[in-house]
């Protein structure tokens, strides 16, 4: 018997499909050489291994429904937490660089470019305030005008969604990604925390000629 | 192919999915939901996003189930829609900045969240060892081992010969053997081929 036909023959035992030929098989090879006896304990043992490891990673498949109380609803028990992760990855995407922009008192404000007046809400043609989406074009286009926005990412990052009510389409939850910009006087790292759990900061300077 | 009491009774179940009866997907999805974890597993082994990725899948599956022409199709269909996630997954994983530090995601997994340290320790090794196969022997292997399919049903899952099944199942236990052994090298794995 070959290695390759020995594989075969110890694949088919710990699959347990095998007939009293492939055991008889195995019996007459092993007493030319009982190490196969500890190969075929060995693989046992580690089979189980892989069989224990493979239902721990995969029982989080429990967790995932496509319905649960009501019929309309397909968000699972753990879309929350899901939905949580994905947030924390972004922000964590977002906070990779550790460094806290202190813009809160020390904003300085980038002067507009132009002095067009864009405090106006827009009106459709029947004076009535529009629709969100208007509001949002309004602030970008706005805080492009001023420099404030470059502009929002193509990218949206989905939260959640579920069947709409009416049973017409989707209701889906979403984050849309603006990147704005501010000018601070500086910029602070975080290093770690003081006893007291509150973060201690060092004032942070990128190596010259790097936008970071 | 003889058709079992069981197999008629399922494919009721497929039908009445097909015709868009919630109970009748709920019902689909837990009964597949392990073994499309499996798939997801082999095709991209980082388990911090399989519950995500299983919801993607779970959601495709009540959006397009009624394109599925065949019943009998079902399992090679939803296994197709797991692989689709699990590489555009994979993709878009390449694609996105490398965070610094991942302690800056504080975000238990969900492994974390159900498995003890020295249980975890060992998922984590031979889900590392499982990553070093070549993709085509991954997921025969976590199939046959986290399921207990047969060869028949991991062959039509597939669309691959029985044949080759068996032999990518045992080719890959014995890299994995040769892997664990060798702390992460094996000639098996380099000598590998699309059989």
């Amino acid at each position: 018997m070959n290695s390759t036909e020995q594989d075969m023959l110890l694949s088919d035992l710990l699959d347990g499909e095998t007939i009293e030929r492939e055991w008889a098989q195995w019996s007459a090879a092993a007493e030319t050489d009982p190490a196969l006896w500890r190969r075929l304990a060995e693989a046992q043992r580690d089979e189980l291994a892989l069989v224990r490891s493979l239902n721990r990673a995969s029982s989080i498949a429990d967790a995932v429904e496509v319905s649960s109380q009501s019929d309309v609803e397909i968000i699972t028990t753990s879309t929350e937490f899901g939905a949580r992760r994905s947030v924390w990855s972004w922000t964590g995407w977002a906070m990779a660089a550790t460094l806290m922009l202190v813009a809160a008192v020390w904003k300085l404000q980038i002067p507009p470019a132009n002095n067009t007046n864009t405090s106006q809400p827009i009106v459709n043609t029947a004076g009535i305030a529009s629709a969100p989406e208007d509001y949002f074009k309004q602030y970008l286009e706005t805080g492009k005008r001023d420099g404030t926005v470059i502009g929002e990412l193509p990218a949206r990052i989905v939260l959640e969604a579920r069947p709409a009510e009416n049973g017409i389409g989707y209701d889906v939850t979403f984050l849309r990604q603006i990147q704005e910009r501010t000018r601070v006087p500086d910029l602070y790292q975080v290093v770690g925390e003081d006893d007291r759990g509150r973060a201690q900061l060092v004032s942070y300077e990128p190596p010259a000629g790097n936008p970071m | 192919m003889n058709q079992q009491p069981g197999d008629r009774q399922g494919d009721r179940v497929v039908a009445a999915a097909l015709e868009g009866d919630r109970e009748a997907i709920d019902a689909l999805w837990r009964l597949h939901r392990r073994w499309i974890a499996a798939v997801l597993l082999a095709h991209k082994p980082a388990m911090d996003d399989l519950d995500d990725l299983l919801q993607e899948v779970a959601m495709t599956m009540v959006a397009k189930i009624h394109t599925l022409r065949e019943e009998r199709n079902l399992r090679a269909w939803l296994r197709t829609v797991a692989v689709n996630v699990a590489r555009a997954s994979a993709r878009s994983a390449r694609s996105r900045p490398v965070t610094p530090s991942a302690e800056l995601d504080s975000t238990p997994s969900p492994l974390r969240l159900h498995t003890g340290e020295m249980e975890r320790d060992e998922t984590t090794r031979i889900m590392e060892l499982i990553a070093q196969l070549p993709e085509n022997y991954r997921e025969p292997l976590v199939l046959r081992a986290l399921h207990g399919m047969r060869s028949r049903q991991i062959a039509e899952i597939m669309n691959i010969p029985e044949a080759t099944v068996d032999t990518r199942v045992a080719r890959a236990r014995r890299m994995l053997l040769e892997l664990s052994e060798n702390g992460g090298a094996t000639s098996a794995v380099d000598g590998a081929v699309s059989s």
